[in-house]
């Protein structure tokens, strides 16, 4: 019954079929697989096939990206030998030459080319990317601040690449930036102290953690959202050492396939 | 032409004549009523001498007066008699006025309601009998005895008050489909889903909720082990009491039994108190077999158990009085009044009756004339009695006969007064009906081959030539005597349950001392599919058993119990209806009153628990479907269904005075500021909790702006992973001076979770603007694409695309010819219907962005909605235009005439009498198939359903053969009105559609018609239709 429910309430109807497609395939090339491969033939200039043809035909103008101004207008003379995008998509409209010079634009709500925001322009931080930027806000990359998959952070996350949460890598971490473990008198029940078992780094004969060892992993991790702003460069940025933690612990590593599950995130 | 009339200015009054309806009231022709677009009232007077008019006044009449009443968009003032008249209305209710002077005010105000419910029926039954009339309206033979009070009277303003209603559902703008709400504290029983309509305008504007199934709502569950069957009983402590009091009584038992076709059989006892307490130990109560029956009699003074063996009566303490024994196994047994009436179980019937002594109750069995007893030996298939008038016209034309031989009986029986008595009615499995009195058991009455369902049932009956000689056993399980109605109106009827589960149904009428059965209605089952009935509840499933429900709620019917309930209702407006029940098994019902739970009823689940309800009060049953109508009070233009959220949210309008500036805000040249101004609108966004109905947030839009369509929509909101996200998307029109270029505009809000209000937990949603964009031309039409929105501006629709960071950006276009009345999306492919020119089929791609035009109908037709069905991989549009016609057309690019698809085939095409505004998709129960939905101007709601082949060959020769060979209503000609009109090519693939309306009228033929009609087809195809229609009917069964 429930599967009625969803059904009326649902507008997915993606799983029918109908009759007619092929013939739109054929007639229109419509309703074809986006993923499917570029027709090299096409490519060349000619394909024998020619709309019964299975695989992507790429008109030349495509491959420019920024839809003609011209033809906007309907002004175009080039037709196919354009050298510009003949489509209308205003994501691919050219950069508004005004906007970017001077941080506005006199045309402003009913200009059709592209406002781009200036700091987009900055590339991302591949650093905070990775899960952390030493440079914090003195850095001259952009640090897109993202919510951290807590289904990455605890293992594996499903979704993989498609999953909307930043999966941060933590390579290129250096030991001396990780959160010194616990010297070995105290003696904490915890996953910590199996850390230092499976992961004997040099940190043992550092200098004592500027961290107490209260702040406990886990709390660090919660915390983790680093952003420019809010990670002031104090005497010392509070590191966690977080994927090392979580591959060394056997009882998170659940059916000890991490190594295969790292490469999937 | 001229008039001396002066003409005086009363602009004062600030009246608006457009759409306002007129009407004389009275013989003398000076005064008229007036009702106006908004509903309120006006009195308009001549002042005349002779044949010359001095003046004209016309006076509002103030809400004192009657001005509450507000009748918006009239139709229609019919004038009934002097003192009535009728008022039907576009967009609101009908109502039946009676008129009054304001003089008679004080006299007659509290007869108003008295003669409220009277009134109806009076009308029904003897709508041309003006003296019974005049007894009802005492004050009326009054005045017109007294003429000169009358005369001064008719001076003073007169006033209106309503006597009866017609409930309008008309006209549907919009629907939305929604999941049915559970009411807070009591849990609703939930079947699924419910389609919420906007329904009338202004004032009366409300959205009425329609659901399939009667759904009551459950006070409390009850853990009754081994219940399956149950009944409520009230006692009191002597049988003096009058029957009045008794009838107030709440119930204070509550006994429970297996089912007698059990093994073990077990019964119990509860008393009714705060909670329900077993109370076997402390009374003299048979617990080791099932009860067939257990009911009071005698005033309610005893109860009487009727178990397989035995029948007990015990007193108010559940102490044994008296024990009878039958000398055969009891199979069923039935009482009313005194009278007890078993059937054993080799087909014989033994009557008892009980009565009250010096020495407490007595049941003694009643003798038989032989006629009867021989008729009815071994041979009663089943049996009813009732109190009943069947009767008592043949008796009281035997009566005369016997005067001279039975002074004393007549003495007695005149003394009575009274025409009901107890009436046995046995149907035997010869077919035939025998009825009679078993207090007189010389009167009788026997109907002959009551089995093949003529028209008319009458002991006069010609026996019918049956054609196949072999007569076929009876599958007539059960018949029952009882009566159905309101308290306005009421009739006994007729009912004989098949073992197939159909349902006959005869009304009783009584003329020329030969009482007459005529055929009302006729049901089939609502059967279970059967590939959704498990093998466990097969197991259990008792048969159909029809249950009479005296007064729940005012109402009295039959309740059919079984797998798939239903109640069988008659209320004096409407012909019999039938509701499903939207429990999905019961296996026992009763009343049940108690402090608590006042008109209430009680029944068995069969899984040991029994469940206390009522029916909503909302509820409205005067429809094919429950409604309920929840009052807005502002034109609701749109509405949409937000399924995370579950919330509605509704597009509405208040009428503000037009300003006439022109584009830079300043007022165009001519404008009077003197002159009173014309309407514009203000449109609101309203998101209304679905539990309450209340308004949680709202969004106020600018002067002359109204929403014209809201949607609630999945977009797409990163291409990478394809999330989507819920929101709300409605589109703008600005209502301006013609000189000015149209403007819209359209808006994205999502749904967001807020802290709610202390003490209202439904007040947890909010509105949260995403982007809002001003466009060229109304925004007429929204949808959703292949995750992407499209936006229907001016004469053009766009396809634009949202981002993860709420940026909009349009990626497609198409021009179209006029503006786009609707759009609707089915995977990547859109209809497009256009206000002149028909539909269009368009494709949407992305990678590369594109749209293609597929094809298109070329036919002048101006759409108002249109629908996708789905059938067998094909696709069909259902369009429905403004000359009330529904369109059905099919994208087939291998058909030759389709040009190779540029040209939409016409498949068909037909009058449907009314306007549909909108339409939804909706699936059949199995399959991926879709069929139409549609909701109309006059608040039906229509559908249109693919048919299988065969199905459509079978009722298409059905409807052919009732079209040609049954009698229709004043001898009206449905095919000339479906199809009269249409210019169908006499192309072979063009199909007419079938008209169920015509088709319905099957089942309820009589049997050997039904045979006759059905035998071109095969001999088994009666079978295969029924099994259609079947289908037919369950098709919306999630509602």
């Amino acid at each position: 019954m429930s599967t009625i429910l969803d059904r009326v309430t649902h507008t997915d109807r993606n799983q029918l079929e109908f009759a007619f497609e092929p013939f739109l395939k054929r007639e229109f090339r419509f309703g074809l697989d986006p993923n499917r491969p570029i027709c090299r033939f096409y490519v060349q200039g000619n394909c024998p096939r020619g709309n019964e043809c299975p695989d992507k035909h790429i008109l030349p103008t495509y491959s420019n990206k920024i839809v003609c101004k011209h033809w906007l207008r309907g002004l175009c003379k080039k037709g196919d030998a354009c050298e510009f995008l003949h489509e209308y998509n205003l994501r691919k409209m050219p950069e508004c030459l005004f906007f970017s010079k001077n941080g506005f634009c006199t045309q402003s709500p009913d200009c059709l080319y592209l406002h781009i925001d200036p700091m987009s322009k900055i590339p991302p931080c591949p650093n905070y990317e990775k899960g952390f930027c030493r440079q914090g806000a003195a850095c001259p990359k952009r640090h897109v601040r993202k919510v951290l998959c807590p289904l990455f952070l605890t293992g594996f996350c499903p979704k993989g690449p498609t999953c909307e949460n930043a999966h941060p890598k933590f390579v290129g971490i250096f030991d001396k930036l990780r959160i010194r473990p616990d010297p070995k008198n105290e003696s904490y029940p915890s996953a910590n102290s199996t850390t230092v078992v499976a992961e004997p780094t040099p940190t043992d004969a550092m200098p004592k953690t500027l961290i107490p060892e209260t702040t406990s992993i886990n709390a660090g991790l919660t915390k983790f959202e680093p952003d420019s702003s809010a990670t002031t460069t104090t005497e010392a940025t509070p590191v966690v050492e977080m994927d090392s933690t979580i591959l060394a612990n056997p009882d998170l590593d659940l059916d000890g396939s991490m190594a295969k599950k790292r490469k999937l995130a | 032409m001229s008039t001396d009339l002066t003409l005086r200015d009363q602009s004062e009054l600030n009246l608006k004549l457009e759409g306002c309806k007129l009407q004389f009231l009275d013989k003398s022709n000076d005064e008229m009523v007036l009702i106006d677009h908004i509903g309120d009232f006006y009195q308009v007077k001549f002042d005349a001498d002779g044949r010359k008019v001095f003046d004209l006044k016309v006076s509002r009449l103030d809400t004192s007066l009657g001005g509450s009443i507000s009748i918006p968009n009239p139709i229609n003032i019919t004038v009934i008699d002097e003192k009535r008249i009728f008022v039907g209305s576009n967009t609101g209710d009908a109502k039946l006025l009676g008129i009054k002077r304001k003089g008679e005010r004080l006299s007659h105000d509290e007869k108003v309601e008295v003669t409220n419910l009277k009134d109806l029926s009076t009308i029904q039954e003897n709508a041309d009998d003006y003296d019974e009339l005049d007894d009802l309206y005492g004050y009326e033979t009054k005045n017109s005895t007294s003429s000169k009070n009358n005369k001064s009277l008719s001076d003073d303003p007169i006033m209106f008050y309503v006597n009866d209603t017609i409930v309008n559902n008309g006209p549907i703008l919009d629907m939305a489909i929604g999941k049915s709400r559970k009411s807070s504290g009591s849990q609703t029983i939930d079947s699924a889903l419910e389609i919420v309509a906007s329904t009338g305008s202004e004032k009366s504007s409300s959205l009425t909720i329609f659901q399939k199934s009667l759904r009551p709502e459950v006070v409390s569950t009850l853990e009754l082990p081994k219940s399956e069957k149950v009944w409520s009983l009230k006692l009191q402590d002597s049988e003096f009491f009058s029957k009045e009091t008794s009838e107030n009584l709440l119930d204070e038992y509550l006994i429970t039994s297996t089912s007698v076709s059990s093994p073990s059989g077990e019964s119990f006892i509860y008393k009714i108190g705060e909670e329900i307490i077993e109370i076997q130990k402390e009374t003299a109560f048979k617990n080791d077999s099932a009860t067939i029956v257990a009911a009071n009699l005698l005033n309610d003074s005893v109860v009487v158990q009727i178990t397989e063996t035995e029948l007990i009566a015990y007193d108010k303490n559940f102490q044994r009085r008296k024990t009878t024994k039958s000398k055969k196994n009891i199979v069923s047994a039935q009482l009313s009044g005194s009278t007890i009436l078993t059937i054993c179980d080799d087909n014989s019937l033994v009557i008892y009756a009980a009565e009250t002594t010096v020495h407490g109750p007595k049941i003694s069995i009643v003798k038989l004339p032989k006629s009867i007893t021989e008729l009815s030996r071994d041979n009663v298939v089943s049996s009813t009695v009732s109190q009943s008038t069947v009767l008592s016209t043949i008796r009281s034309s035997t009566k005369k006969n016997k005067r001279k031989r039975d002074e004393d009986e007549v003495i007695k029986t005149q003394s009575e007064n009274s025409l009901e008595e107890t009436v046995v009615c046995l149907f035997l499995k010869n077919g035939t009906l025998l009825f009679f009195l078993p207090a007189d058991p010389v009167v009788s009455l026997v109907i002959e081959s009551a089995d093949a369902f003529p028209q008319i049932l009458s002991s006069e009956a010609v026996k019918m030539e049956t054609e196949n000689s072999e007569h076929q056993p009876a599958l007539i399980k059960e018949v029952l005597l009882t009566k159905m109605g309101d308290k306005v109106y009421q009739n006994e009827y007729l009912f004989f349950a098949e073992r197939t589960g159909e349902i006959h149904i005869y009304e009783l009428f009584l003329e020329n001392a030969a009482p007459r059965f005529v055929k009302v209605s006729n049901l089939l089952a609502l059967q279970k599919e059967d590939n959704e009935m498990d093998i466990e509840s097969t197991k259990k499933i008792p048969e159909v058993t029809l249950t009479p429900t005296p007064d729940i709620d005012g109402l009295s019917g039959v309740f059919v119990t079984g797998a798939r309930p239903y109640w069988i209702l008659k209320n004096a407006q409407n012909p019999i209806r039938r509701f499903a029940f939207g429990g999905s098994y019961v296996s026992h019902i009763t009343p049940f009153n108690t402090q608590l739970v006042y008109n209430g009823f009680l029944y068995c689940c069969g899984d040991n628990t029994a469940k206390v309800c009522v029916i909503p009060k909302k509820i409205n049953l005067d429809s094919t479907w429950p409604t309920q109508k929840q009052n807005f009070g502002e034109t609701i233009h749109s509405l949409c269904y937000h399924e995370a959220a579950n919330v509605y949210v509704v597009s509405t309008s208040k009428i503000i005075p037009f300003d006439a500036v022109d584009e830079d805000e300043t007022k165009i040249p001519g404008y009077d500021e003197n002159m009173p101004a014309a309407e514009s609108r203000k449109g609101y966004i309203k998101l209304l909790s679905s539990k309450t109905w209340d308004v949680i947030d709202e969004i106020e839009l600018e002067d002359n702006e109204v929403a014209l369509q809201v949607k609630s929509m999945k977009l797409e909101v990163s291409e990478q992973s394809k999330r989507t996200k819920e929101v709300i998307v409605f589109g703008t029109g600005f209502y301006r001076g013609e000189d000015l270029a149209t403007k819209g505009e359209f808006y994205i809000y999502e749904i967001i979770e807020v802290v709610p209000e202390p003490g209202k937990p439904e007040t947890n949603r909010k509105f949260k603007l995403i982007h809002r964009e001003r466009v060229k031309g109304a925004v007429t039409t929204l949808c959703e694409v292949a995750g992407h929105l499209l936006v229907a501006q001016g004469p053009k629709v766009v396809v634009r695309n949202l981002q993860e960071d709420n940026s909009v950006s349009p990626v497609a276009f198409l021009d179209m010819s006029m503006y786009v009345i609707e759009a609707k999306s089915m995977k990547n492919m859109l209809m497009l219907g256009d206000a002149m020119n028909s539909i269009s089929f368009v494709g949407f791609e992305s990678d590369p962005y594109r749209m293609v035009l597929f094809g298109r109908d070329f036919s002048p037709v101006q759409t108002t909605a249109a629908e996708f069905i789905v059938n067998d991989k094909k696709l069909y549009f259902a369009m429905a235009d403004v000359q009330q016609k529904l369109h059905v057309l099919q994208y087939d690019p291998d058909d030759s005439t389709s040009l190779s698809g540029q040209r939409l085939v016409r498949r068909s095409e037909c009058f449907i009498g009314k306007q549909v505004q909108t339409m939804k998709m909706l699936p059949m129960p199995s399959g991926v198939d879709l069929f139409a939905l549609g909701g109309s101007f006059d608040g039906s709601l229509i559908s249109v359903i693919p048919v299988s082949e065969g199905c459509y060959r079978r009722l298409y020769v059905i409807q052919q053969q009732i079209i040609d060979k049954e009698e229709h209503n004043a001898s009206l000609n449905p095919r000339m009105y479906r199809y009269g009109d249409t210019k169908l090519s006499s192309n072979a693939i063009n199909r007419a559609l079938l008209d169920y309306q015509v088709i319905d009228r099957f089942p309820s033929l009589d049997r050997t018609r039904r045979q006759k009609l059905s035998r071109r087809l095969g001999k088994k195809a009666e079978l295969d239709i029924l099994a259609d229609l079947h289908r037919l009917q369950n098709i919306m069964d999630y509602f």
